[in-house]
C-alpha cells in the first residue's frame, strides 16, 4: 500500500473497489491494527489504531475476506462465544439475521457450504451492532437470494446510522449499496468519487450485428464515446445519455445486439489511463 | 477468562484421550513388573557385575527397591518427553494453526487484546499438562496397588511428577515460542518437535557418555532427571526453579513477538 488517503464519514456506507490483489484486504487488516503500516496510520473514531486497539474493537464489526471459522462448533456456538468476548449473549439481532439469511445456527460448521459460512459470518458481524462495520468481500459465495437479503440488510443498518466500510470487487453491489466508493488498483488508491459520479462515468458496451454493412459515422451520435468496426460488426462505447443512440439503432438493420456493462476491469482501465495521463 | 474457558473446551476431547493413554501405558508397565522385573532381580542378584554396575552408576540406588529401578528404566525415563507433544501440538494448534485457518484473525478482531489472547491460551495448557500429571501419578499408585508386592515410595514418585510439570511447563514456554515464530501450522510443529527432539538426544547422549556436560546442562532434561532423587535420596528443588525461569522467558519471548506479529491468515 502506498499513499493511501482516505476519509470515512460517520453513517455513510463506503464501497473499496478494486481487483483482486489491489491491496484491499491489506487495508482492512490495517483498519483493524492485525497488521502494522511501515509509515502512517489509521484512525477510527478519533483513536489512532495500533494491535493493543482492543477496547476500540467493541465498536467494530469485521467479516474477513478469508473466512476461518472454527469448524468443531455449531454456527449457533460460534456465535455465542463471539457474543461472550463483547460480555454477552447472541441476542435477539443474530436471530432475526439468522432468520432473514436463512441459516440453520444447529449444524455444525464443518459440514456448512462456503456461502453457509459466509451467511454466519455476516451475521456474526452484523449480531454486536457495532457503529462501524467492516466487511471484506461480503457477498461472495452468496447465492442471488441471500445477496438481495445481504443488500437489504446493508440499506438497515445504514438508516439506523451505522457506518459502513465495505470492500469488494463487483461495481454492481458497490453501486447498489454504496454512496461513495474508493478505487484501488496496485496497492495505490486511484479514485474517490460519489456513486451517482461513477454512474455517469460508466461505460456500456452495445455489440452491434449488422444484416448489411452500414458507414459507422451514422452512429456518431451524443452518448457515443467510441466505435469500433469489424466487417458488420460494431462495437460501440455508450456513455451518459442513450436516447438518440437508440433511435439510430431502431433505424439500423440489426441482426443482432447485445448491451452489457463495462468490466471492472474496463473501468479501471479507464481510470489508469486517466491517472497516467495526469502525471507529467 | 472467556480464552481460557473456550481453549479447556477445545481440548476436552484430546485431555480425555491423552489421559486413557497415559493410565494405560503406565498400567501396562506396571503389570509387566512381577514377571519381567522378577526376572531382573534374579539376573543382577547373580551378576555381581551388573549390580557392581549400579552401584557404581548410582551407588544409593542399590539399597532401593527393584521395583523403582524398573520405574526409573521403563517409566520415568521418557514420560516427560513423551507427554512433552501435548505442549507442542497445542501451541502449534491454537497459534500458527489457527493464525493458517483465519480462526486468530476473527478472535483478535474481537475486543480482545493480544496478550489476553496468548496468557488465556497459555493458562489453559498448564492446567491441562498438569491434570495429566496428577492422571499419570494416580495411575501409577492405582496399578502398583494392584500388581506391586514390594514397598513403594510413593512420596518420591510424586515429586517426579511435580518434576515433570515444571519440565513440561519448560517445553511448553518452548512451543509457544517457536509457534508465534511461523504463520503455518506444520512448520511451526517440525520446529518445536526438532528443539526438543534435538534437546533430548543431545542430553541423553552426552550425560550418558559422560562428555561435555556444561551442553548437557544447557537443555531442560538435564534438570529434568527425575530419577535423581531416587538415586540420591535427595529433592533438587532448584531444578525446578530452573525449569520454571526456562518456561517464563520463552513465552515472555512468546509475548513479545505475538505483540508485533502481522495477522495475515
Amino acid at each position: 500500500m502506498e499513499d493511501l488517503d482516505l476519509r470515512v464519514e460517520k453513517g455513510e456506507v463506503f464501497g473499496f473497489l478494486g481487483p483482486n490483489g489491489a491491496g484491499k484486504t491489506t487495508t482492512i487488516r490495517l483498519l483493524l491494527g492485525l497488521i502494522r503500516p511501515t509509515r502512517g496510520q489509521a484512525i477510527i473514531f478519533g483513536t489512532p489504531i495500533d494491535s493493543g486497539s482492543s477496547s476500540l474493537r467493541r465498536h467494530l464489526g469485521y467479516l474477513p475476506g478469508d473466512l476461518g471459522l472454527p469448524s468443531h462448533l455449531t454456527g449457533g456456538e460460534f456465535l455465542a462465544r463471539m457474543a461472550a468476548l463483547r460480555g454477552g449473549e447472541p441476542g435477539r439481532k443474530a436471530e432475526q439475521l439468522s432468520r432473514r439469511l436463512d441459516l440453520d445456527l444447529s449444524r455444525k460448521i464443518k459440514g456448512l457450504s462456503h456461502g453457509t459460512r459466509q451467511k454466519l459470518g455476516i451475521v456474526q458481524a452484523l449480531m454486536h451492532e457495532a457503529r462501524l462495520l467492516i466487511l471484506d468481500e461480503p457477498s461472495s459465495g452468496l447465492d442471488p437470494l441471500a445477496q438481495q437479503v445481504f443488500y437489504e440488510l446493508i440499506q438497515e443498518e445504514r438508516e439506523q446510522g451505522r457506518t459502513v466500510f465495505l470492500s469488494s470487487h463487483l461495481l454492481n453491489e458497490v453501486e447498489r449499496t454504496c454512496v461513495r466508493v474508493g478505487v484501488i488498483r496496485e496497492g495505490r488508491l486511484v479514485v474517490i468519487e460519489a456513486i451517482q459520479e461513477l454512474r455517469k462515468k460508466r461505460v456500456k458496451w452495445a455489440e452491434v450485428e449488422l444484416t448489411r454493412e452500414v458507414d459507422p459515422d451514422t452512429f456518431r451520435v451524443p452518448g457515443v464515446r467510441s466505435i469500433q468496426q469489424e466487417g458488420k460488426k460494431l462495437r460501440l462505447a455508450l456513455e451518459g445519455h442513450y436516447q438518440e443512440v437508440l433511435q439510430v439503432l431502431a433505424r439500423s438493420p440489426i441482426g443482432d445486439l447485445t448491451i452489457r456493462d463495462a468490466s471492472l476491469e474496463e473501468i479501471f482501465l479507464e481510470y489508469y489511463a486517466e491517472d497516467k495521463d495526469r502525471q507529467p | 477468562m472467556k480464552i481460557f474457558q473456550f481453549s479447556l473446551k477445545d481440548e476436552r476431547g484430546w485431555l480425555l484421550l491423552w489421559s486413557a493413554g497415559i493410565a494405560l501405558v503406565v498400567s501396562f508397565i506396571i503389570s509387566l513388573y512381577p514377571t519381567l522385573g522378577e526376572m531382573i532381580r534374579s539376573f543382577v542378584d547373580k551378576t555381581s557385575m551388573i549390580k557392581g554396575f549400579i552401584g557404581l552408576y548410582a551407588p544409593l540406588m542399590v539399597g532401593r527397591s527393584y521395583f523403582d529401578l524398573w520405574l526409573c528404566m521403563e517409566f520415568f525415563s521418557y514420560f516427560g518427553v513423551l507427554v512433552g507433544f501435548y505442549p507442542v501440538i497445542y501451541a502449534t494448534g491454537v497459534i500458527s494453526g489457527d493464525m493458517e485457518r483465519g480462526t486468530l484473525e476473527m478472535l483478535l478482531a474481537q475486543p480482545v487484546s493480544r496478550r489476553r489472547v496468548l496468557v488465556e491460551k497459555f493458562a489453559a495448557l498448564l492446567l491441562i499438562l498438569l491434570l495429566l500429571c496428577i492422571v499419570g501419578y494416580a495411575s501409577l499408585v492405582g496399578a502398583t496397588a494392584l500388581w506391586v508386592q514390594e514397598k513403594a515410595s510413593f512420596l518420591e514418585y510424586a515429586y517426579i511428577f511435580l518434576n515433570n510439570y515444571f519440565l513440561l511447563l519448560a517445553l511448553a514456554g518452548v512451543s509457544f515460542f517457536c509457534a508465534t515464530l511461523l504463520n503455518e501450522q506444520r512448520p511451526a510443529l517440525g520446529l518445536s518437535i526438532g528443539v526438543i527432539l534435538v534437546s533430548f538426544i543431545l542430553y541423553k547422549g552426552l550425560s550418558g557418555a559422560g562428555i561435555a556436560l556444561w551442553l548437557a546442562r544447557l537443555t531442560p532434561f538435564f534438570y529434568a532427571d527425575a530419577t535423581k532423587i531416587l538415586y540420591t535420596g535427595q529433592i533438587h528443588w532448584g531444578d525446578n526453579l530452573v525449569l520454571a525461569a526456562v518456561g517464563t522467558v520463552f513465552f515472555a519471548l512468546a509475548l513479545v513477538i505475538f505483540q508485533r506479529k502481522d495477522i495475515a491468515g
